[in-house]
């Protein structure tokens, strides 16, 4: 909106990554955090060891239990614990589509010894974080499809206009000046942008692409029709799955023992090498299942076998890739998951991701820092709108990590039998955000970010010695069994207590000689920027 | 300054503003407009399979609507943004009739 | 993975090198030829191709891919924080030598062996021309020099006979608003003056005129970090943020000049102890230190503050109460 290519991309970039810089941190950190959600999964279910039953027993047991429950169901899926992202035998029902809206789904963990509802604390677990970033909460997926996407939309905007803006790509490839206030913002801002471009417009777009089809529903909708079912209809249509695109007969037929595929599974892919099993119309005589294999590269499409359901008759053998625009697709989204990564690269997607949140949030702060050598200055003290983007930068960047400690703790510390208590670790975590977001009403700024930090700290620190009191997998424990999840899991918290202690005291000792002029200010870069 | 050249500076502010609205309104609406119409009309003139059409037009939406949004914040001249969003609803018009 | 990430290193520490504010902070005043820098590149680049080629082939074109971009971001951030806390680590990870080069150009051995010598050519100055120039000072001769790095004319103005030890010099940057235009924004035209008075009164003496405008940022970026100055930033924010350095100017051509006129020390007119290493290290011996300061005014005291306190530039005239208002500014490294 100024004058000049540069500049208008300038004014966007800073616009739109503002309006949405608190919700695109809140996706950046809970998404990352769903790295790990399998770990995260089984240190929410201490009393849950991973599983290491066979597929068969595995398959028996997830079929008893949908064959008990689910009889009415339109598709069953059964997710094997044959890798590390299912420590726990999961399944799936789907109810058929009323009015062409896909049908209610329900979701259990099982013991494959016994073919009952897993016996472990009820919690939302890493699923319900990792889900937040692309679902919220407290809304149905029809407004927060929407949210996320406009959200992403922006960001997405955000990258080509800052990439736009940022002429010196090259030039400040390796720069980084710390200690020079606005200057060492920006640098940061950008040098961590620039290095994880790849990654971030490969999150941003891919992201955009999985609502997609809700976004731009009407590009399929005007080829296939509108609803559910033609959604499945192109699926099966592009994947070339013509064994799928069947209606259902009518007539009742019991469907074979799943396990009985597993000789012709292990036989043709080799032992655990099958990751879900889906039935299509169990009990029906149309009944189909189809079989996929554990990814191995980004491509998220896996080789597939479909079986008649009824006679266990092998249909048809789908291999990964299929058409060009179908894996280009497939791709993107398995970039996305990282569901094939190994334990290297899936920590670098991890620290990506953690780059991608330091530049949101840098972006926000830079933002800040800007305007207040000016907004100080004003006789009627700061602008409205300046003093909010302040408060939500605290509430946000250092207040949301305290609400993700209270989530994990509400898990160790509520009681066992509380009704609704996968509800209330949610009510815990948004409450305590809350809280984080109204904080900086009642503390001068500068102070509210020092005590927030040292809470986060402290909050991360508590997680290892409860866990510690309340299980029988302390740090001690899980160190000495080779327990990786949990050893892992509460040394990542030590650590994380470790850096946001070091900022809470960085801030700390910058704030002393400033906190006598400058009030309402991140100590310390007021005072350079005015140098 | 004079009370005339604060008015001024107020006027303009307030002319700003509804040109920074009027452009995120144009960029939002016109920008999605854009994209869905070019997507749709790539499946209805490209010479592949069904399934093929729409994944590949699917695949394009969003960078559509990025490089839409772009060059609304882009364009100096109202004029210019007015012939785009005339060229969309011309786009769009030939969509529906296609469809 | 390991062998990908290596070569990923070598090829941004060689494209690292190739900019001046890199290469400096390993080897202060180190100027690289047309040649070098193209050897750099051709090395660079060729390394991170290599990478990608290995990881690709090793890997398959899916993974492969991701773990380039991913190795890529990871030796990113490695350099970045080497060059920025311990920059003296890129040395011992990029296989490069570690003496400090006293020649105006880089040697490095690894690309010798590629390329004939006789493309790496050494900086020089080419006296031209002198003339006698009469001033209100006495009688000068203004020496006229080209050289083979950028097509400025550097002058040397010159009072007496200066071969010697012990000569009364001054190194002046070029400043045409101050100089010629006698700007009130800083102190150059005044101490130019004063350099001038002083040369001739000692009786012999040289000032080196350098065409490094705007602490080498050139007139337009002078022009530009004005205006931000006038916003409020100080001479070394607005530079910064220009994205120059706080100080670009390189002296090895002050100290060409000096040989050229076979001046064997020098007693140095100026107020900046960072000239002072600088001819030092260029193989100027420096025996004093003459103070040369000049008046403050309205318009120049913030630019005076800034030069005491964040350049370290020696300037008792300035009050202290001014100077607490600034932060010392510690070039990196």
């Amino acid at each position: 909106m100024k004058n000049g290519f540069r500049q208008s991309m300038a004014w966007l970039h800073t616009w739109t990554g503002l309006v949405v810089g608190w919700v695109l941190f809140f996706v950046f950190v809970t998404g990352n955090l769903g790295r790990f959600d399998g770990e995260i999964d089984q240190w929410m279910k201490p009393e849950a060891p991973v599983q290491t039953a066979s597929v068969a027993q595995q398959l028996s047991a997830a079929q008893a239990r949908l064959q008990a429950r689910a009889q009415d169901a339109e598709r069953w899926t059964v997710y094997l614990t044959t890798n590390r992202d299912t420590p726990h035998l999961r399944i799936r029902s789907e109810e058929p589509p009323v009015n062409g809206k896909r049908g209610k789904r329900t979701e259990e963990y099982l013991d494959p010894a016994t073919a009952a509802p897993l016996e472990a604390r009820a919690t939302g677990g890493g699923q319900l974080l990792y889900k937040m970033h692309y679902a919220l909460h407290y809304m149905p997926r029809s407004v927060s499809d929407w949210l996320i996407g406009i959200c992403s939309m922006f960001m997405l905007v955000a990258i080509v206009s800052g990439v736009i803006t940022h002429k010196k790509i090259f030039a400040d490839f390796f720069t980084f000046r710390p200690g020079k206030g606005q200057r060492s913002w920006l640098d940061l801002h950008a040098v961590l942008a620039v290095l994880t471009l790849p990654f971030f417009l490969m999150i941003t777009y891919s992201g955009l692409i999985f609502l997609v089809f809700t976004l731009f529903s009407s590009i399929l909708g005007s080829n296939y029709g509108f609803g559910e079912k033609h959604r499945q209809e192109f699926n099966n249509e592009l994947a070339g799955r013509e064994d799928l695109l069947v209606e259902p007969f009518g007539t009742a037929v019991p469907l074979i023992d799943l396990n009985n595929l597993v000789a012709v599974l292990d036989e043709r892919w080799g032992q655990n090498q099958v990751s879900t099993v889906e039935v299509i119309y169990p009990g029906d005589a149309n009944a189909r299942v189809r079989v996929s294999r554990n990814m191995e590269s980004p491509l998220r499409s896996t080789d597939e076998l479909i079986f008649n359901g009824t006679t266990g008759e092998l249909l048809s053998e789908q291999p990964a890739s299929g058409v060009a625009p179908r894996n280009i697709y497939e791709t993107l989204l398995g970039l996305h998951e990282s569901l094939f990564a190994g334990w290297t690269l899936r920590w670098l997607y991890f620290l990506s991701g953690l780059a991608g949140a330091i530049i949101i949030a840098s972006g926000l702060i830079l933002w800040v820092v800007k305007r207040r050598p000016k907004q100080i200055k004003q006789k009627s003290g700061p602008d409205l709108g300046f003093r909010l983007v302040e408060g939500l930068n605290v509430g946000t960047i250092a207040g949301l990590h305290i609400a993700i400690a209270a989530y994990f703790l509400a898990n160790r510390l509520l009681p066992l039998n509380l009704p609704s208590r996968v509800d209330w670790e949610a009510n815990i975590m948004f409450s305590v955000w809350l809280l984080a977001l109204l904080y900086p009403l009642i503390r001068p700024i500068a102070r509210a970010w020092i005590e927030q930090w040292t809470l986060a700290a402290a909050a991360f620190l508590l997680l290892p010695l409860v866990n510690a009191l309340t299980t029988e997998r302390g740090l001690n424990q899980s160190l000495a069994a080779g327990d990786w999840a949990f050893a892992g899991f509460d040394l990542t918290c030590i650590a994380a207590a470790g850096i946001f202690a070091a900022i809470a005291i960085h801030l700390q000792r910058r704030a002393k000689p400033a906190t006598a002029t400058t009030h309402g200010v991140i100590p310390g870069i007021a005072r350079e920027a005015n140098a | 300054m004079s009370k005339s050249a604060s008015k001024n500076a107020g006027q303009e502010l307030a002319l700003y503003r509804w040109q920074v609205f009027g452009r995120i309104l144009i960029a939002v609406l016109g920008g999605y407009l854009f994209a869905l119409a070019v997507g749709i009309l790539l499946t209805q003139i490209l010479p592949l399979p069904r399934g093929s059409l729409v994944m590949s037009a699917v695949l394009a939406s969003f960078a559509l609507y990025a490089t839409a949004i772009i060059w609304v914040f882009s364009v100096k001249s109202f004029r210019t943004l007015l012939i785009g969003v005339a060229g969309t609803l011309i786009l769009l018009a030939l969509v529906l009739f296609l469809v | 993975m390991l062998l990908a990430t290596l070569l990923v290193y070598i090829g941004f520490v060689a494209l690292a090198l190739q900019k001046n504010r890199h290469l400096h902070v390993l080897w202060p005043g180190a100027e690289l030829s047309p040649a070098d820098r193209q050897a750099l590149s051709f090395v660079g680049w060729t390394s991170l191709s290599l990478a990608a080629a290995y990881l690709i082939d090793q890997r398959g074109i899916g993974n492969g891919l991701v773990e380039y971009c991913a190795i890529l971001s990871g030796a990113g951030l490695i350099l970045i924080l080497q060059f920025t806390y311990r920059p003296r680590s890129v040395l011992a990870l990029g296989f490069l030598p570690s003496q400090h080069p006293h020649q105006h150009r880089l040697k490095t051995p690894d690309l010798h062996s590629f390329f004939a010598a006789d493309t790496m050519t050494q900086h020089s100055i080419t006296r031209t021309t002198f003339a006698r120039i009469p001033t209100r000072h006495g009688d000068f001769h203004l020496y006229h020099y080209l050289n083979t790095e950028d097509d400025k004319e550097h002058l040397a103005f010159v009072y007496g006979a200066v071969a010697g030890e012990d000569v009364l010099a001054r190194v002046h940057s070029e400043c045409f608003t101050g100089d010629v235009m006698g700007s009130l924004r800083c102190d150059c035209g005044e101490q130019l003056n004063r350099a001038l008075a002083l040369v001739a009164r000692a009786g012999r003496g040289v000032v080196i005129y350098l065409r490094q405008e705007g602490r080498g940022i050139g007139l337009e970026q002078k022009l530009r970090a004005y205006n931000l100055q006038d916003q409020g930033y100080d001479t070394v924010d607005a530079n910064l943020m220009l994205g120059h350095g706080a100080d670009e100017r390189r002296y090895w051509l002050a100290a060409a000049i000096l040989r050229d006129l076979k001046i064997k020390s020098v007693r140095l007119l100026t107020n900046n102890p960072e000239k002072i290493h600088a001819l030092a290290n260029e193989g100027v011996p420096v025996t004093a230190r003459v103070p040369i300061e000049v008046g403050l005014n309205r318009e120049n005291q913030d630019y005076l503050t800034t030069k005491a306190v964040r350049m370290n530039h020696l300037l008792p005239g300035i009050p202290t109460s001014i100077r607490r208002a600034a932060e010392p500014y510690v070039e990196p490294a």
